[in-house]
């Protein structure tokens, strides 16, 4: 009798550790997944970012790199560079959320910023084919001043800033191209209200204020 | 400029059944950006760019409309997506496309004109840019257009000029015929705020858009 009491408490308690280690399991994935997210990788391509991860020589950042930092003019016409010392590692994706975050942050000088503070870059990925996807939080959409002439100092403050050759990790591809995604999407007309992101944005020298030794196609 | 069926030039006035009718038009497209729920951007006296853009665009409407066709893609204020109005002026064989808006910016000193024309490549289905023939003729077009644009409104109005760049703007997604996105002053500039919302200044702005169309189509013949 006292047998068949204990079988049923037993099946209770080896349900309840197999759930528990379920849930620590599960958990275990989330983490890793965002860890993943947080250092510019897709979690979905695993089996290839994985071996990438123990690298941890070649992403401490090590050193510091200055780095032009794109923001608009005084008059908010075009860009100028305001350089920055920019933390530099061996992966061009973390060079790149590096100088970004610095972007967002806004210049020291007397330059405008072109991103609203608070908006946040919610994933990074950088594809074989040197196309640099950037994810931005949807702040973007709302607190950003819609026109072509705002909207295109945005979009080419970040593009010329990224594809410079100074982020690209010694061992690394450069940017060639910036795919722009808010809140995980392709951008609608919300943000930006005017240009067209459809596809990756390819540096544009147009923009840069010139300066000595620099060229600048503004008509 | 000869006009062309390509996007290199305007395409050809439409053509009238004989030679006893009045001699063929172009058509003028003016696009009144924003418009509805969307009201653009708005000035630090509240001053909306929808209404700007619409009074605008009336006016130059009524300017050109003694020696064009003019296809306003909307004329009342209601809400209208970049597609739409592209294919508005597609439908309605549009000779050019003039897309009117304010400019607004972070620095309250920002003004002036500034002209944006569509670049001279085309975009793959694999995102890729690659120029084009018939790309690169339309660009050329457009900024053609834009010269003459900017040159007109410099003179109607002796505002700043910001000059032309290229971007690939929503607007010109589509398009089959020489096309402009006009700022025509920056509405976050309280000064100029209250220059586009004048009645007198628009009329200035309807003017130099009419008159370097116009300048634009004269020089194809
Ligand atoms: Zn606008």
């Amino acid at each position: 009798m006292s047998d068949h009491g204990k079988t049923p408490f037993l099946k209770k308690v080896f349900f309840a550790m197999w759930a528990m280690f379920t849930l620590v399991l599960l958990f275990s994935v989330v983490l890793l997944a965002s860890e993943l997210v947080r250092l510019g990788r897709n979690p979905l391509a695993l089996p290839e970012a994985l071996p990438e991860l123990p690298k941890t020589p070649d992403t401490a950042p090590a050193e510091t790199r200055e780095v032009p930092l794109y923001f608009a003019s005084p008059d908010g016409r075009l860009l100028v560079g305001e350089t920055r010392p920019i933390a530099y590692t061996g992966r061009t994706v973390e060079n790149c959320r590096n100088a970004l975050g610095a972007l967002i942050g806004g210049p020291i000088t007397a330059l405008q910023r072109v991103i609203p503070q608070s908006v946040g870059i919610r994933g990074m990925y950088l594809l074989d084919t040197g196309e640099l996807i950037v994810d931005f939080t949807t702040a973007l959409q709302t607190d950003a001043r819609k026109s072509a002439s705002e909207e295109s100092l945005f979009v080419y403050s970040v593009v010329n800033t990224l594809a410079q050759p100074g982020l690209k990790g010694e061992k690394d591809i450069a940017v060639r191209s910036v795919r722009f995604l808010v809140g995980g999407l392709p951008p609608d007309e919300t943000y930006p209200s005017h240009l067209d992101l459809s596809g990756p944005v390819t540096p544009d020298p147009q923009w840069m204020l010139a300066t000595e030794g620099g060229q600048s196609n503004h008509a | 400029m000869s006009p062309s069926s390509t996007s290199a030039a305007p395409p050809a006035p439409a053509a009238q059944p004989s030679s006893v009718e009045p001699a063929p038009r172009w058509v003028v497209v003016l696009d009144a950006g924003h418009g509805g729920d969307n009201a653009g951007e708005s000035g630090p006296a509240g001053t909306l760019e929808k209404n700007v853009t619409l009074s605008v665009a009336a006016k130059a409407a009524a300017l050109l409309e003694g020696s064009c066709q003019v296809v306003m893609t909307r004329t009342e204020d209601k809400s209208l997506g970049a597609t739409a109005r592209a294919s508005a002026a597609n439908s309605g064989r549009g000779s050019v496309f003039v897309s009117i808006h304010t400019g607004s910016s972070a620095s309250p000193t920002a003004n002036g004109i500034q002209i944006f024309v569509p670049s001279d490549t085309i975009t793959t289905p694999a995102g890729r840019s690659i120029p084009t023939a018939s790309a690169r003729a339309g660009a050329d077009a457009s900024k053609a257009l834009a010269q003459q644009l900017a040159k007109a409104l410099a003179q109607s109005t002796s505002a700043t000029s910001r000059g032309v760049h290229t971007v690939a703007c929503r607007v010109f997604q589509g398009l089959n015929m020489p096309g402009v996105l006009v700022e025509i002053g920056f509405i976050s500039n309280a000064t100029e705020e209250s220059l586009l919302a004048d009645d007198g200044y628009q009329g200035k702005i309807a003017a130099g858009i009419a008159s370097g169309v116009q300048a634009f189509l004269a020089s194809g013949n």
